[in-house]
């Protein structure tokens, strides 16, 4: 049954030029970051005073910044950082808010009640100033990084799991495993999680986009990652004393990275989103 | 007397909501890896001097003790004291909120008026190619870094177009300021009668406000136009064709004020996008509101003010989202019976 | 016959789907005598609601009307810019809705939605209007008017609901009126009350109905004639009389046969096969593969509509025989 479902998810994928668009971006995004090493002009790391803040110009497409550095470069390598980051989060909210929300909507009682007030707790905070939080807490790192993103998304996951589970378990289907004498955790795990998983993927994937420009924004501040690691939110914050000065491109193509890669996720979401709901066309 | 009803009941969810709130906040400052001593006092201090300053600031009890002082000092409107400004959190808090008030009403305000027309043409044209420009526009608007913009548009408007002022403060240097009553630039000099620096004010003001409104700019355009294409496809707007209403009826006075309801409801987490995007957008703009108070104490680990901060943007939050229940209530009868 | 108020001509109509274009109504032609109560029946999918839609050109994308002509006393409405067929809806042409609860704005009052159609239709505004709205309510029966005017339609029930409707119908004495299943969701006694009141109108008003439903109950309780539409085309034609006792379509003899009557006993008679796909139709007559009086040149070749009696016409190659 889910295979069918995956085969027409595809199906509907292919007639929807946006979502093309979108997973090209991606997978160019992707190869970008795997090659790196292979297309970068220079370590990304090395710094050489002497071409300090040049402009754009042949064997610098992208141009020099204050310590030298090839933005160019580090822009390849900060793909790395803000994919692993966007993934890292994204994976971390997944599955402990899955996980969470599962055990909410499938033990119900007082769990639920307690797990459920906890979201509510978390989602009270707008979003960036919880992350904010909780990175200031943390201590600048990338690990750290994604913790706070991580958490910050966390309850919507939960809430849609939880939801799916509550009609789910009193479904034919998860009656039945039930009475032939499955445990609930293999009910759970085989049986119901495998259906929820389609409104979590989108959101998975739109969070990506979200999650990249709270890694950046954050960065940026001086609470993820640290200078001289590249990562675009950072690169960004190195740029900004050199704009009145009138060296625009530390800033501007770290930036057009981020922009470049948050549309690639969100035209994908936006397509599986029109996909499963053909109303919003 | 039902809407009371539901007033009453929305005010109590609320409760618990705040007082999580609290609770978090406190955790997050109290989960710091090292001892927050350290921040306050350096290195080169006595043992005894450490103690003393450990007593003072209550960190020596156990952590439900200084749960209970914190809640009495919030009671009492005591937020702490800031590392950096050694200034009561409370002062810093009230002397840069009229500044960061008036950059996000203005932010809202210009993100309604733009979104919400281009929202529901998209929805009345839908299919056409305004409504796929929008559509491109709006995916665009939504995947920016919004502080990136602000950069952007500084370098263009500011230093090779010379049209916008130079993003330092609230008013030009050369410009008188009004006396201050309210604290809004804007309302002072209008009530001053200061024609200088009331253009000044907002001149400065556009840009940041602009910025920061065109990151709420999407989200609302989309909802206009959802809530707009579902309007339009119902049941009593098929009602009121058929009744022979001309179009322009039917739009304004029919689809648009249910559509709208939606819109309201975003305008409400739009905001709180904002209270995170000022932190970002003051700081390049160097607009002295809470949003910069907010990036000095992160940058600088000033845990007192972070925590103030954090507090003050979450109940606005919830205050905003209790309000924007309330207005719900107001606009759609339906909802008072839930 | 006295000439028809309106007059539907090889309409058709479709929707655009990814699929395929869904051909709803396939040539569709059909004449509403002025001043009598036409009622059109047919299972769901056999296109009476679109059928309604396409009259009012109230059809939206993805659907939309391919051709035909729908002349309305002598002009052709498909034919009419949007300004012309708006001065048209209401004031001249009018329609109710199956959910009577959906069809008035949740958030305006009642009132202020009557004001609205009337300061169109009539030109009154403020007082006059709610004068105007007062006195139509009262001619759809229904009580404490004033309070009425100042409630929302979620605080009425869906029977008062279709009675604002009907006044607002009301407001300039339309030539015609279109009821689309508008009492299928409704109580059985407030249905026949609905049905009673639109009978009243129609006498006093002299109002041509065109009432679409599936129930053939009421199109017993208000038709003088009746039209069966299957797969998007007219199947059948005559007085109501005649249909109930001598239907000669072989689709309306089996739908007549499976009513519940008092007099039945053992199974319920039901109508074999499906509902054809709109996008694949059957060749020849689409109803041939369900028809018990089907022949081979039935699957082959489409019936023109045939006038058995100048006042009966039947699209069928054998339809069914009288009674001697």
């Amino acid at each position: 049954m889910a295979v069918g479902r995956l085969a027409g998810v595809g199906y509907g994928l292919r007639r929807n030029p946006i979502t093309i668009v979108g997973l090209t971006m991606l997978g160019a995004l992707i190869a970008v970051a795997v090659l790196a090493p292979a297309l970068a002009l220079r370590d990304p790391y090395a710094t050489d005073p002497a071409i300090a803040l040049r402009p754009p110009g042949p064997g610098r497409p992208f141009g020099t910044d204050t310590f030298g550095h090839d933005i160019f470069s580090r822009v390849l390598y900060g793909a790395r950082i803000d994919l692993i980051v966007a993934a890292g989060a994204v994976g971390v909210a997944l599955v402990l808010g899955g996980l969470l929300g599962a055990v909410a909507g499938y033990t119900g009682g007082w769990l639920d009640d307690v797990i459920m007030r906890i979201m509510d707790m978390l989602q009270a905070f707008p979003n960036f100033i919880l992350a904010l939080g909780i990175a200031a807490a943390l201590g600048p790192s990338l690990t750290n990084l994604i913790i706070a993103i991580g958490l910050t998304n966390l309850p919507i996951y939960a809430r849609l799991v939880r939801s799916r589970l509550l009609t789910l378990r009193v479904s034919g289907f998860a009656l039945a495993a039930v009475s032939v004498g499955n445990p609930s955790w293999r009910v759970l795990l085989i049986h119901l999680l495998p259906n929820s998983l389609a409104p979590v993927f989108i959101q998975a994937t739109l969070q990506s986009g979200w999650a990249i420009l709270q890694a950046a924004g954050l960065s940026f501040i001086g609470l993820g990652v640290r200078v001289p690691t590249p990562e675009w939110g950072v690169m960004i914050s190195m740029g900004v004393q050199q704009l009145t000065s009138g060296h625009w491109w530390v800033s501007f193509f770290p930036g057009l990275a981020i922009m470049v890669s948050v549309i690639s996720f969100n035209l994908i979401g936006d397509g599986l989103q029109d996909l499963l709901d053909p109303r919003r066309r | 007397m039902l809407f009371g009803r539901y007033l009453l009941r929305r005010l109590l969810l609320a409760g618990p909501a705040l007082l999580g709130v609290l609770f978090i906040t406190f955790a997050l400052t109290r989960i710091i890896p090292g001892n927050p001593i350290d921040r306050i006092v350096g290195f080169f201090v006595t043992e005894e001097r450490r103690a003393e300053i450990m007593r003072e600031y209550g960190f020596d009890q156990p952590y439900h003790v200084q749960f209970v002082r914190y809640l009495g000092g919030l009671v009492h409107g005591d937020l702490g004291t800031s590392f950096l400004t050694s200034r009561p959190v409370v002062a810093d808090l009230r002397q840069r909120f009229p500044a960061t008030l008036e950059l996000t009403v203005s932010a809202i305000i210009i993100a309604v008026l733009v979104a919400v027309p281009l929202g529901v043409v998209s929805a009345v044209h839908k299919g056409s190619w305004i409504d796929h420009l929008g559509r491109v526009l709006s995916v665009i608007g939504v995947s920016m870094p919004v502080f990136w913009l602000g950069l952007v548009l500084v370098y263009i408007f500011f230093f090779k177009l010379g049209i916008a002022p130079p993003p330092i403060g609230r008013l030009e240097p050369s410009v008188v300021a009004p006396p201050v009553i309210t604290g809004l630039v804007i309302i002072d000099a209008l009530l001053a009668g200061n024609l200088p620096a009331l253009w000044s004010g907002l001149r400065v003001l556009t840009l940041p406000a602009l910025v920061l409104g065109f990151a709420a700019m999407a989200p609302l355009a989309r909802m206009a136009r959802s809530g707009m294409i579902e309007a339009l496809d119902s049941p009593y707007v098929r009602a009121a064709r058929a009744m022979g209403l001309p179009a322009r009826t039917v739009i304004v006075r029919h689809a648009l004020k249910n559509a709208l309801l939606p819109v309201v409801t975003m305008i409400a987490v739009v905001f709180g996008y904002q209270l995170g995007g000022v932190v970002l957008i003051e700081s390049i703009f160097s607009w002295p509101g809470l949003g910069q108070y907010a990036f000095n104490a992160a940058a600088n680990a000033d845990f007192p003010a972070i925590q103030g901060f954090i507090l003050y943007a979450t109940t606005i939050y919830i205050v905003l989202f209790l309000v924007v229940d309330v207005l719900y209530g107001i606009l759609d009868r339906r909802v008072r019976y839930q | 016959m006295t000439e028809p108020v309106l007059q539907i001509e090889d309409l058709h109509t479709g929707f655009d789907t990814p699929s395929g274009t869904v051909r709803v109504l396939r040539g569709l032609t059909l004449a509403i005598p002025a001043g009598q109560a036409v009622g059109i029946v047919g299972e769901s999918g056999s296109g009476k609601t679109v059928t309604a839609l396409s009259i009012m050109r109230l059809i939206r994308p993805p659907g939309r009307i391919a051709s035909g002509r729908v002349l309305f006393q002598g002009r052709d409405l498909l034919a009419l810019s949007e300004l012309e067929m708006e001065r048209i809806r209401g004031r001249q042409i009018a329609m109710i809705f199956q959910q009577p609860r959906e069809s008035l704005n949740p958030v305006l009052s009642v009132g202020t939605q009557m004001a609205m159609v009337i300061e169109r239709h009539v030109g009154l505004t403020g007082g006059a209007a709610a004068a105007r709205s007062r006195e139509l309510l009262r001619q759809v029966e229904l009580p404490d008017v004033d309070r009425l005017l100042r409630a929302y339609p979620h605080e009425l029930s869906g029977g008062m609901c279709q009675r604002v409707m009907i006044a607002l119908c009301l407001a300039c004495a339309p030539a015609l009126l279109i009821a689309d299943e508008a009492t299928t969701a409704l109580d059985v006694t407030v249905q026949l009350q609905v049905l009673r009141l639109l009978r009243r109108l129609q006498a006093e008003f002299g109002l041509t109905l065109i009432v679409i439903t599936h129930n053939l109950g009421v199109v017993a309780e208000l038709c003088q004639w009746v039209a069966v539409m299957y797969a998007g085309e007219l199947a059948e034609f005559a007085r109501a009389s005649e249909i109930f006792t001598t239907p000669r379509h072989p689709y309306t003899a089996r739908l007549l046969a499976c009513r519940p009557t008092r007099a039945a006993v053992g199974e319920l008679p039901v109508i074999p096969g499906a509902v054809p796909d709109l996008v694949m139709l059957p060749s020849g007559c689409p109803f041939h593969p369900r028809c018990h009086r089907a022949q081979a040149v039935c699957a082959l070749e489409h019936p023109p509509l045939a006038a058995l009696t100048p006042h009966h016409h039947v699209r069928c190659f054998f339809p069914e025989e009288v009674p001697a």
